[in-house]
């Protein structure tokens, strides 16, 4: 845990692990950067259904949907089944509506 | 206090029949020096494996509650933990290895997928080898025509051939190669090659690079493979949120991902992934030179891979789309 700003440093998930460590980054300021970072691609990828996410305290994500709902999830993994319950729906990466999007928003 | 060193597991799979059993009472008979405690599982009610292989590993423990992958997950973690808190009271010799056999039904992704997440397992054991043997008189008229066979022979590190000298030797080339079109990264080796289980695991591990033969594309017990190579940098954050919305959707028709990339912020990662089992990323051990292009494998079953490959164009390539070859 980080002693100035009390981020406990246990993200696992394989998405926020860095190579060759069980879990995120134990600098804060690079977790920090990481979790902007998958969030600013999460929101270019959701902005047409009207649903984007937050960073929280470096700890959890908040998801936003269409009408303003909120759900808190922990890991970037879970915002497709976040999605799909009540959120938006389906998020099928080979779908061509996504594809298109995906070509289009790319950085 | 002394932090103990990870129990290396090996996971040792095979369609019913293949030779899995009497592959590992060879090799414990042989490989005497080694200290290897094993758990065995078996489909239906009375097992009989473990009395074949418990004469000579004494440790032997019998998963009874059937099929390892969707019943007995539980079962197997309390096992693990079990055999490692005897050796630690010294109840039983202290042992240097886990091999853990499959039925000859299971799916190895759900067994990684608890040595690899499991909170407390994944602490105290690592997941060294998935070894998966192969019946080399029939596998491709009889196993591939199975559901399970498929996903098993994706998921190894290592193939291990087994009954070659009831093949005619010139069949084997053939074989191997329908072999390599399902798992192209994975050794192959003819079961009766090895002496001990040392003698198997001192050869390149999956971590330890990224070893992919060329084959001809083919479609094999319908598993395609969609390969790729990019001559640019891959953006790891983009990657990894499209590589998980894609298991998340089809995980059960990914059969395989493994993927060495060139990445703007981390340099070489090494992914490797079963169904929706994705290992944590690694740096491969050897280092690929600098301009080497990435190389990504996708082994799926029933997933449309031109829309795989238009997929992955569309979110992680940046730049002329003249990067990707399809290979």
């Amino acid at each position: 845990m980080c002693g100035l700003c009390g981020l406990f440093g246990s993200d696992d998930h394989w998405t926020a692990t860095q190579p060759g460590r069980v879990s995120a980054s134990a600098d804060p300021v690079r977790r920090r950067k990481a979790r902007q970072e998958c969030v600013a691609v999460v929101n270019r990828l959701l902005a047409k259904r009207r649903v984007n996410i937050r960073d929280w305290q470096g700890q959890n994500y908040v998801l936003t949907g269409p009408t303003g709902q909120e759900v808190v999830i922990d890991t970037i993994s879970d915002i497709w089944p976040a999605l799909e319950d009540g959120l938006g729906g389906v998020f099928d990466p080979l779908a061509d509506e996504n594809v298109s999007i995906g070509k289009r928003d790319r950085p | 206090m002394k932090r103990l060193a990870s129990v290396p597991i090996i996971l040792l799979s095979g369609f019913l029949g293949a030779g899995k059993t009497t592959w590992l009472r060879n090799l414990l008979q042989q490989g005497a020096e080694e200290r290897v405690a094993v758990l065995i599982n078996e489909f239906g009610e009375v097992g009989i494996d473990h009395l074949l292989v418990e004469p000579i590993a004494p440790d032997t423990v019998l998963l009874d509650s059937g099929c390892i992958c969707c019943q007995i997950r539980g079962e197997l973690k309390d096992a693990i933990l079990m055999l490692l808190s005897r050796a630690q009271r010294g109840e039983i010799p202290r042992f240097e290895r886990i091999v853990i056999e499959t039925t000859g039904l299971a799916d190895p992704a759900q067994i990684q997928s608890t040595l690899l997440f499991d909170p407390v397992l994944r602490h105290q054991v690592v997941l060294e080898q998935v070894l998966v043997v192969v019946d080399a008189i029939n596998c491709m008229d009889v196993h591939a025509k199975q559901p399970e066979w498929a996903p098993q022979v994706a998921a190894a590190d290592t193939i291990l051939i087994s009954k070659t000298d009831l093949l005619c030797e010139r069949k084997i080339p053939d074989l191997q190669e329908r072999l390599a079109a399902i798992n192209p990264f994975a050794k192959q080796q003819r079961s009766d090659e090895f002496n001990t289980l040392d003698e198997l695991t001192r050869e390149p591990s999956k971590n330890a690079g990224f070893a992919c033969v060329q084959v001809r594309p083919r479609e094999v017990a319908n598993a395609e493979t969609l390969s790729l190579t990019l001559d640019r940098e891959i953006d790891w954050t983009t990657f990894v949120i499209w590589l998980a919305a894609l298991v998340h959707c089809h995980g059960q028709k990914l059969l395989r991902v493994k993927c060495l990339l060139n990445t703007t912020t981390l340099g070489q990662v090494l992914i490797d992934g079963v169904g929706h089992t994705l290992h944590p990323p690694q740096h491969p051990s050897t280092s690929m030179h600098s301009g080497e292009p990435s190389r990504l494998v996708f082994i799926s079953r029933g997933l449309d891979i031109e829309n795989l490959q238009a997929s992955f164009e569309a979110f992680v390539s940046r730049g002329n789309e003249s990067w990707a070859k399809r290979q």
